[in-house]
């Protein structure tokens, strides 16, 4: 059979009438406010939960320390005014050197000078000991707390660090790869010797995070696209509707709008979280949820952030969602009345359950070559499975073409059934149509064809 | 233009849905697709608009294949049907749009169709308004409907509406009185008649004989999926002749109408329907009744009415 530019004619139509229907639903709308307001407290709360303090702590305008007096006899030259730029607390705070100064600074004199909000630091250097020394002073009543004399310090002796490498003539990035921090990875003795181990919650934990977000938008999808393609038919519309546009243009136009509207949900739900936790970050400290999400595996790195992973991602969700999409329009097709819609649904769901159940099993099983190449490359497993192998690491992007090449395969296949047999799926009234059927429909549509050729 | 349907066949497994169709319309007018139940009229319907496959045949407007693309079609389908919880002015901007009629023309024509077919107070938010007709101060505007809040006959009148958007060259109307009431079935048939006096092609299936033979110029009749018969209607009636005598006279004629043979269709006091075979036997049997000293109020010879032609071709293929 062969497909005509005017199969297609009215797509767009149909496209733009499915997704203003969808728009105006008031269950959509309600289902979307819920979502979005979901989405908004989910940062907050879970900022709370995981720990999250109050932001004043880290933050400059909360900062009760509004001068420090320096007092440098180190014989190094520091560079007081980039602090506020290594420290965001420090960003109110005034750094001011003694030596311009017209008052005399000591550890016997410092109480007379110093207010409440202020501090007297004192760096010098120990000729005896061959080391450096940092005192730090305040008055008794202070009005700020110690971590930040603490910070405070700490911030003043990585300058002295930095100004002692840059007088052996060391360049700023030599300067920055020799004060840049390192991350400390306290093991047992069995998890050190059993590297794996670590490799396999990464594994899991991102195939079961890919899975667990493929299967919402995949349920989502099934059943929209069902009520869509019933819609006509329960209405008894689909005579009226086949004078004016081909059953494969109508197919075609829901399947985009649906995918528009689950794509505007996705990208409404991620805008609106990311407001909330650029909001949520003024009151609360929400690094709390990065070192949440770090400590369960999903670390930029685990992940391998980056845009190229980003299109992968979005051409493995596209193929995915066009396999279970066009298998739900045929499901869907199948049905005479609405009450055919939650068995059809359900059909949908188990096959895209399987798939995803076959994914999170199997990433328990390990890097097993065989077995990452089976369930790279098996349709409907592999939309789950083929890009996380590919992310962790299992399979090169060789394979993963192959894995998409074959699932474009089952796409092209599935679009050629429902270009014989959809317009007859639309005439067909009886109990709902499941695969022999189907089956049977297929073989009589290329037979009739066949003889009228 | 015209319209030719040429050995539409269409079979489901063994079974024979439509046998061999053929008919043709070289002229604007109404022709009647006429048959029992399950005759295989809808059938046929939808594989001229290409629904459903054909097994053989073709289906020509103005020599070329018909589709939409050849043909501006407008069809008034057996299942009536329109999405229940859209907005009635959406869906018609939508059926109207995908017969690429833009969104400012297809609103005009939605005005006028709805004035004519007085479903405006559905499409169109309603002022309440007083007694005096002037609009009530502080009173709800109404909005417009939707397809499940109105009753059948008024959807019927919607969905005759997206038939009649596009302006078709050919309008197929299948059972488009049905269910309706008088005052409906009025409304509509002046718009036939209307499309009609416009130089429109309609296409009508209907078991109304009285409408079809209101309407239209040609018939088939199809039963069990065959034609049983087909041609101009007045052809048609002139073939079988007058055999339908109306008889009205002072005294009780039964026994003469008896002894003569004839076959009494109903009687009613001294009104009789009698079959005859023809003229002669008619002329024959009036001398018989005047000799008789019989007097005739009314003699009127008829030819046979659709709905008879129709009952004696599926009637006798029914009982073959």
């Amino acid at each position: 059979m062969k497909l005509n530019k005017s199969d297609f004619t009215g797509t767009g139509k149909v496209f733009g009438f499915t997704l203003a229907q969808m728009l105006k639903g008031k269950a959509n709308i309600i289902s979307l406010i819920i979502f979005l307001l979901l989405a908004a407290a989910s940062i907050p709360v879970m900022t709370l939960v995981m720990g999250g303090e109050a932001a004043s702590s880290d933050t400059a305008e909360a900062s009760g320390l509004k001068a420090v007096f320096v007092q440098n006899d180190t014989g190094y030259e520091l560079d007081l005014g980039s602090i506020p730029q290594k420290n965001e607390l420090f960003a109110q705070t005034e750094f001011v050197d003694t030596d311009v100064m017209d008052t005399e600074w000591s550890e016997d004199t410092y109480e007379s000078v110093l207010g409440p909000a202020e501090a007297y630091v004192h760096l010098q250097k120990d000729t005896k000991k061959m080391c450096f020394t940092i005192g730090a002073f305040t008055l008794e009543e202070k009005e700020f707390e110690d971590g930040e004399l603490d910070s405070c310090v700490s911030v003043l002796s990585g300058l002295l660090d930095e100004a002692r490498y840059a007088q052996q003539n060391a360049g700023p990035e030599q300067i920055s790869v020799l004060t840049s921090p390192y991350a400390v990875s306290v093991q047992s003795v069995p998890e050190y010797l059993d590297e794996k181990e670590e490799n396999f919650d990464a594994r899991f934990g991102v195939q079961l995070l890919y899975s667990v977000l493929l299967l919402i938008l995949c349920t989502f999808v099934s059943s929209f696209i069902i009520q869509k393609v019933i819609e006509e038919k329960a209405s008894k519309l689909a005579e009226l509707l086949m004078v004016s546009v081909s059953p494969l243009a109508m197919l075609v136009g829901k399947i985009l709008a649906v995918m528009t509207y689950i794509l505007g949900l996705v990208a409404s739900i991620a805008a609106v979280t990311g407001i909330s936790y650029a909001v949520t970050g003024q009151f609360v400290d929400t690094k709390v949820l990065g070192q949440q999400f770090a400590a369960w595996g999903f670390t930029a790195e685990a992940l391998k952030v980056s845009q190229v992973t980003a299109l992968i991602l979005v051409v493995s969700l596209l193929l995915g969602y066009l396999q279970v999409s066009l298998i739900s329009g045929l499901v869907g097709t199948g049905c005479s009345s609405t009450e055919d819609v939650e068995p059809a649904n359900l059909t949908v769901v188990l096959l895209v359950m399987a798939g995803y159940m076959t994914a999170t099993i199997t990433a328990g099983f390990g890097d097993s070559p065989v077995l990452t190449t089976l369930v790279s490359l098996c349709p409907v497993v592999s939309m789950f499975c083929a890009p996380v192998r590919y992310i962790v690491g299992d399979i090169g992007f060789g394979m993963l073409a192959v894995s998409w090449v074959l699932q474009s395969a089952v796409i092209l296949l599935l679009a050629y059934v429902c270009a014989r047999i959809y317009r007859a799926l639309m005439m067909y009234r009886g109990s709902r149509m499941k695969l022999g059927g189907w089956i049977v429909m297929f073989r009589q549509n290329r037979a009739k064809e066949a003889e009228s050729r | 233009m015209s319209l030719v349907v040429k050995n539409l066949s269409k079979k489901y497994g063994e079974k024979t849905v439509v046998e061999n169709l053929n008919f043709e319309m070289k002229e604007p007018g109404v022709f009647a697709l006429l048959g029992t139940n399950g005759a295989g009229k809808t059938t046929s319907i939808r594989m001229m608009l290409n629904m459903l496959s054909r097994d053989t045949g073709e289906v020509l407007w103005n020599g070329a294949p018909l589709d939409t693309a050849t043909c501006n079609v407008g069809y008034l389908a057996e299942e009536r049907g329109l999405y229940p919880k859209y907005t009635l002015m959406d869906q018609l901007i939508y059926f109207a749009g995908l017969r690429g009629i833009p969104r400012a023309e297809a609103k005009k024509r939605i005005r006028y169709w709805s004035e004519r077919l007085e479903v405006e107070e559905y499409l169109y938010p309603q002022t309440p308004k007083s007694e005096d007709g002037k609009k009530k101060k502080g009173g709800k505007v109404q909005a417009p409907k939707k397809a499940d809040q109105l009753s059948k006959g008024n959807q019927q009148k919607i969905q005759f509406m997206t038939a009649l958007l596009p302006d078709p060259d050919l309008l197929i109307l299948d059972e488009p009185l049905s269910g309706l009431d008088p005052v409906n079935t009025d409304l509509f048939k002046d718009i036939i008649r209307d499309e009609i006096a416009k130089g429109k092609y309609l296409i009508m299936s209907s078991h109304q004989m009285a409408t079809v033979e209101e309407f239209c110029t040609d018939i088939i009749i199809l039963n069990r999926s065959r034609t049983v018969l087909s041609g101009h209607l007045n052809d048609i009636k002139k073939s079988y002749g007058r055999i339908n005598l109306m008889l009205k006279t002072e005294t009780d004629v039964t026994d003469l109408i008896r002894r003569e043979g004839l076959m009494l269709v109903s009687a009613k006091e001294t009104e009789y329907q009698i079959k005859v075979s023809g003229d002669e036997q008619a002329n024959r049997f009036l001398k018989l009744l005047i000799e008789n000293g019989i007097t005739v109020v009314t003699f009127s010879l008829r030819e046979p009415s659709l709905h008879e032609i129709f009952v004696e071709k599926a009637g006798d293929a029914h009982e073959a």
